[in-house]
């Protein structure tokens, strides 16, 4: 990194004096508009001037172009001249004088052509810039730039890494994205949309791992796919609701499932997970605020419900009540303990986002993680995913609102406690200290790790039942 | 009352604080006009005054800058919509113009700007949900509501009738996880430095009671590792910055105990540069001016001798919280 700094701050007249900053500015600008990028690298090299490779007879030359002009490499010396030149541009197309006559900069088609191309290249070196960001969003709602195009343009300024990091890029996908589909509020995200979207951050997850804003996007993405399953968890007994919005969460999940085998200490991956997770089990993992909460045609809106809000108290609250219920139906007479259980491997798979479906989906994801831990030792992100699938199945499972008309009531009714709970946890963590790994290193930290998460549930235990 | 510090458990092995050499890579930050970082941060000059002016008065050296000049040049960010720019000829942003507001109020000089131009834009960046917009161009995020509430509590315009703050408290306990920590948004993963905002948020609105803080003040313990850094996130590599987010989040809980002083103290120390002065994220990167302040602040909070108290919610000289009759009320 120290490396990069210093070439970055080379001056690049110093290698070759006939590169000035505006040499250099008006040839990217050139190439900008005469092809059709996709990918875009950063060179630590000048490479040898070429005269034949040229684009209508302005040199290429520092910058380099190939695979029928899509790829561009940019000498990282180029970055301090084309910001300063970017800059400079920028803020005198921008600034009221009086060439303006009393009208704004995006009405002047000579004023807004000096700001696309100075905020294109800024797009590209430094894409969190406010001021140039803005103008392009401007100019969108001004008809002058077009939107769809404008989202292809970001996909290939996130192919540099570092841009992956940029918050500011990622809202404007965003800004974008709502600006294209208005009227989100009250119809979601078209599936194929999203998933389409969700190619693009999945390619800049691989590119830049941890990347918080780009995950903070996919969140978003997944929510929007979430809102199918909301319903769905609504209607699930009064008729089956079309997979087809549906599946491209699951799917998203599978991903990340694989993503997450391959990235084994990629917190943010797995907390990805864990939303996906969320989602999936719609209704059933939110605390619904309204009164108005019975299965219909039109169930609460998600912002209307205390989304995720799972404080230790409230928990125990849950967990009260669940098993206040469970003992007045067994006072009633109704042993179902013998049947508790079975049915889940016993039954067809359960309808899609039905409580026994999400149950099952988090037993699944308990037993994945355990797995997952054991080849696996000693990283901490895996325990923490544990931590949220332990909490997660003890708030699931303490459910008592579910639809009474669903047929598998006997288990539904049965205690998940026996499923993970403290004794089962104890045992899970001795199996996991016991490997035959012979990485002291990593099962010193297993140790440690498991024992942590010892303490999180005892924590979770203790105010739960006090 | 005296504002140094003059208590704290020093490791032997320790280096010293390189007290002047910081206060000189600081001044020479505005002459490096060379530098990829200088043009890659423009737009957050106003930002960069922010850590520079904070590092210098925890340093003890509060002339270390022409304030006159510091000052010019912030009234020349500010627009006509009361919003600051990061940098002159920059759109206006809720985080620069907290920045210059702190700036402004350390130095005891909001009388060169208009503040009820900046209550004025702050307080239309508010959303239905109670969140805030960091501009006009719609973008939220926990920082952005704490850019917000920080600056209104600083300027004391809280009670501004245009607001509401029960849904902004109501929309930072929706970022609330089950692990106890914060996220950007509903939703978002837990992150040291969103936890300050959101902790931040909820200490100055007085509404702490929203916090688990036995669980939340565990989750941030856990970030210390064993070179006795701390990081932000699970399996992520130690950084400076986050000696502030996780501390001053830590002091905020009343649970500051709860990690390794003296190594963290070490930890940071050893992240100083000789050469250069200032501190870079962790032992032999590039020194920056945000390292440098938010090293020096979680060094302050721990009581390094020889610096001034630092205030943990507010992340400006203890002092100057305490002139402006803030330190009271939390």
């Amino acid at each position: 990194m120290a490396s990069e700094a210093r070439l970055a701050n080379t001056p690049i007249a110093t290698l070759d004096p006939s590169l000035t900053q505006d040499v250099i500015y008006r040839r990217l600008i050139r190439i900008l508009s005469q092809s059709n990028i996709d990918e875009i690298g950063i060179l630590p090299f000048l490479a040898e001037p070429d005269d034949k490779e040229t684009l209508k007879d302005l040199p290429l030359y520092p910058f380099v172009l190939q695979e029928q002009r899509t790829k561009l490499g940019i000498p990282i010396f180029c970055w301090v001249p084309l910001l300063s030149e970017a800059y400079a541009i920028l803020k005198a197309a921008i600034k009221v004088d009086t060439s303006s006559n009393g009208q704004d900069w995006w009405d002047i088609s000579e004023k807004y052509n000096r700001v696309i191309e100075a905020t294109s290249c800024l797009m590209i070196v430094c894409p969190d810039s406010f001021t140039a960001v803005n103008a392009r969003k401007r100019l969108i709602e001004k008809g002058v730039l077009n939107a769809e195009t404008e989202l292809k343009f970001l996909d290939a300024i996130l192919t540099i890494p570092r841009n992956c990091k940029s918050s500011g890029a990622w809202h404007h996908r965003k800004w974008l994205l709502c600006y294209m589909y208005p009227g989100l509020r009250e119809t979601p995200l078209q599936p194929a949309i999203v998933e389409e979207q969700l190619t693009v951050c999945h390619q800049a997850a691989e590119r830049y791992p941890k990347c918080y804003y780009a995950w903070t996007m996919r969140h978003w993405l997944v929510e929007e796919l979430g809102r199918h399953w909301w319903i769905a968890s609504f209607r699930v007994s009064s008729s089956e609701p079309d997979p087809v919005d549906l599946i491209p969460l699951e799917k998203e999940y599978e991903r990340m499932k694989d993503h997450m085998g391959r990235n084994i200490s990629d917190h943010s991956t797995q907390q990805h997970l864990q939303q996906c997770m969320l989602q999936l089990s719609g209704r059933w993992s939110v605390q619904i605020c309204t009164d108005d909460s019975e299965t219909g045609p039109s169930p609460p809106s998600r912002s209307s419900c205390k989304a995720l809000q799972w404080t230790r108290e409230e928990l125990s609250q849950r967990r009260r009540r669940r098993h206040e219920r469970f003992s007045q139906s067994q006072d009633a007479g109704q042993k179902r303990d013998a049947n508790r259980g079975v049915k889940i491997e016993a039954t067809t798979p359960p309808i899609r986002a039905s409580y026994p479906w999400v149950l099952r989906l988090w037993e699944t994801e308990l037993q994945r993680t355990k797995d997952l831990i054991l080849s696996y030792p000693g990283h901490e992100s895996l325990w923490y995913h544990l931590r949220f699938v332990y909490y997660g199945m003890q708030w699931v499972g303490s459910e008592t609102e579910m639809d009474t008309t669903e047929s598998s009531v006997d288990w539904i009714l049965g205690d998940t406690n026996s499923l993970a709970c403290l004794s089962t946890e104890i045992e899970f963590v001795g199996h996991a200290n016991q490997s035959d790994n012979t990485d002291q290193n990593a099962m010193k930290l297993q140790m440690l790790y498991g024992e942590r998460y010892l303490d999180f549930i005892r924590l979770l235990d203790w105010s739960s039942t006090s | 009352m005296s504002v140094m510090n003059n208590s704290t458990e020093l490791d032997e092995a320790a280096p010293e604080l390189l007290l002047d050499q910081h206060v000189k890579f600081i001044q020479a930050l505005d002459t490096k006009k060379n530098d990829l970082e200088y043009w890659l941060t423009e737009h957050l000059r106003v930002n960069g005054l922010y850590w520079g002016t904070t590092a210098l008065h925890l340093l003890g050296h509060p002339d270390a800058l022409d304030q006159e000049q510091v000052v010019e040049y912030l009234v020349k960010c500010q627009h006509d919509n009361g919003g600051f720019g990061g940098h002159i000829d920059h759109d206006p942003h809720l985080l620069s113009t907290l920045s210059a507001v702190q700036v402004l109020i350390t130095y005891d000089r909001l009388d060169a700007i208009n503040v009820d131009k900046v209550v004025d834009y702050v307080v239309s960046l508010q959303n239905e949900d109670g969140s805030f917009s960091g501009d006009c161009w719609g973008e939220t995020d926990t920082r952005f509501i704490f850019c917000a509430i920080n600056c209104l509590s600083l300027l004391k315009r809280l009670e501004d009738s245009r607001l509401n703050l029960q849904n902004t408290i109501d929309y930072v306990v929706r970022c609330r996880n089950f692990d106890g920590g914060f996220g950007s948004a509903p939703g978002g993963e837990s992150h040291a430095a969103q936890v300050y905002v959101c902790v931040g948020t909820l200490t100055i609105l007085g509404a702490l009671q929203h916090v688990d803080a036995d669980q939340l003040g565990w989750w941030l313990s856990e970030r210390q590792l064993k070179n006795g850094g701390l990081n932000g996130r699970p399996e992520k590599l130690e950084d400076v910055c986050y000696s502030w987010w996780v501390l001053s989040s830590l002091s905020m809980l009343k649970r500051s105990h709860w990690i390794d002083a003296t190594k963290l103290t070490k930890f940071i120390l050893e992240a100083q540069d000789t050469e250069t002065g200032g501190i870079a994220d962790r032992p032999g990167n590039m020194p920056d001016v945000f390292h440098t302040v938010f090293g020096i602040a979680g060094l302050s909070l721990m009581g390094y001798p020889g610096l001034v108290a630092v205030d943990p919610i507010y992340c400006m000289p203890r002092h100057v919280i305490q002139r402006i009759g803030l330190a009271e009320k939390h």
